[in-house]
């Protein structure tokens, strides 16, 4: 199996750091990329190779498509690591780098946009037979009878979501009928100013649930690792705060039967 | 143990507060130390002892990196990233050379980028005093290509 001889860390600080470090330890050369600003950052220093891609703004360096291709293509690095956040679940970044005929490190595109979509993720996951969370069946409909017997049938109390939502934003809960409709408008106007997506769907609140991620790594050689479970209670507005493994409520056997 | 890496030990252990550093890898050991002594300044070291790695053959920096010099002029620097060409094709002349004369918006060169080719335009009007980039040579954003005076 032939292994990439340079690859570009699309990203900085501690996770251009440990990529760096596994890299390292598979003989495999890294190019580093930084603002102006970052031009003395560790992780620079410590790459094989750096370019600055841009002035200070992540809009005008770390999340510059161009720039970041740029940098692979005069480096003549084989692969991009786009690490986490910035650009790592931009489906059209993944796309352009396929494109310009370099490795993509990650999702391919298309599964990307799927499970970015919450609508169609959640559909994707209704196929494949895993219990959901009830709600909506897609995206809520422009109706005011059909959204209020939706409603209904869910029962008190819901949430409405953005389909295009993250990061804890574009939520709304909704204990009564009378306040549904305004509370599907408002959400809706703040979907399309924050995301540009004015899509969203509706599903059961659950008020005092525990947060538990199952993550299984695979690769594009059929190989699946099952890295155990995530507690991701602790939260503060919504975004996650600290994370256990092993969840302090699920129970060894539970797991093991399961997985 | 190649010169970059070492280069780059020696530079890491002088900007940190590292007084001695030991690496081994495979099977080749390299120790960095540095003495501080009261009666200097911080900024002097000039005590450090790489063993069991050939011994490079210039004295550690004492003076800071050497910055660019500072050229009499305006710099005009690349606005991306790309490969840079003083020529609209290979077969082509440059678009400029030492000791000609540019306005606001001549093009000055081209820098190509994802397989497109960008027009560099002058944002100063004078003279060409400096190249400062070879033809083909990887550009980063903000790299100084000529001095116009």
């Amino acid at each position: 199996m032939a292994m990439f001889d340079k690859i570009l860390i699309a990203n900085r600080g501690e996770i251009a750091l440990r990529v760096q470090r596994a890299c390292r330890e598979l003989g495999i050369r890294t190019v580093a990329v930084h603002s102006e600003a970052d031009r003395e950052a560790k992780y620079v220093k410590l790459a094989d190779e750096s370019v600055c891609i841009g002035p200070a703004p992540s809009s005008q360096s770390y999340l510059n498509v161009p720039a970041v291709i740029s940098a692979a293509e005069v480096t003549d690095a084989q692969a991009i690591h786009p690490g986490y956040g910035f650009l790592s679940e931009n489906a059209d970044f993944a796309e352009r780098v396929e494109q310009s005929g370099f490795v993509f490190i990650g999702p391919r595109a298309e599964t990307i946009r799927l499970m970015g979509d919450k609508v169609s993720a959640k559909d994707a996951m209704r196929k494949a037979g895993v219990p959901c969370v009830p709600g909506s069946e897609g995206a809520l409909p422009d109706d005011p009878s059909e959204i209020i017997k939706i409603a209904k049938q869910i029962g008190y109390p819901v949430i409405i979501k953005a389909a295009g939502g993250g990061g804890g934003r574009g939520m709304r809960v909704v204990h009564t009928e009378a306040a549904l409709l305004t509370s599907v408008n408002m959400t809706k106007a703040e979907a399309q100013a924050a995301f540009s997506n004015p899509m969203v769907y509706m599903e059961k609140y659950l008020e005092k649930p525990r947060h538990i991620e199952i993550q299984v790594l695979a690769d594009q050689h059929g190989n699946a690792v099952f890295l155990g479970e995530r507690d991701c209670s602790m939260q503060r507005r919504h975004q996650k705060n600290s994370r256990r493994s092993a969840s302090p409520i699920t129970q060894c056997s539970l797991t093991r039967q399961n997985w | 143990m190649d010169l970059r890496k070492l280069k780059k030990l020696i530079d890491l252990v002088e900007e940190s507060g590292i007084s001695e550093l030991e690496l081994t890898e495979d099977g080749e050991k390299v120790r960095i130390s540095r003495n501080f002594t009261a009666s200097m300044p911080a900024q002097n070291y000039n005590h450090y002892m790489p063993q069991h790695a050939p011994a490079p053959q210039a004295t550690p920096a004492v003076a800071v990196e050497a910055a660019p010099v500072a050229e009499e002029g305006h710099a005009v620097k690349s606005p991306m990233v790309g490969t840079f060409y003083r020529s609209p094709s290979p077969d082509a002349k440059s678009f400029v050379e030492v000791g000609d004369t540019v306005a606001v918006g001549d093009t000055l060169c081209i820098i190509e980028a994802m397989k497109l080719l960008n027009e560099i335009e002058s944002d100063k009007a004078g003279v060409i005093k400096k190249i400062l980039v070879d033809n083909g040579q990887a550009i980063e954003y903000g790299e100084p290509l000529f001095i116009i005076g």
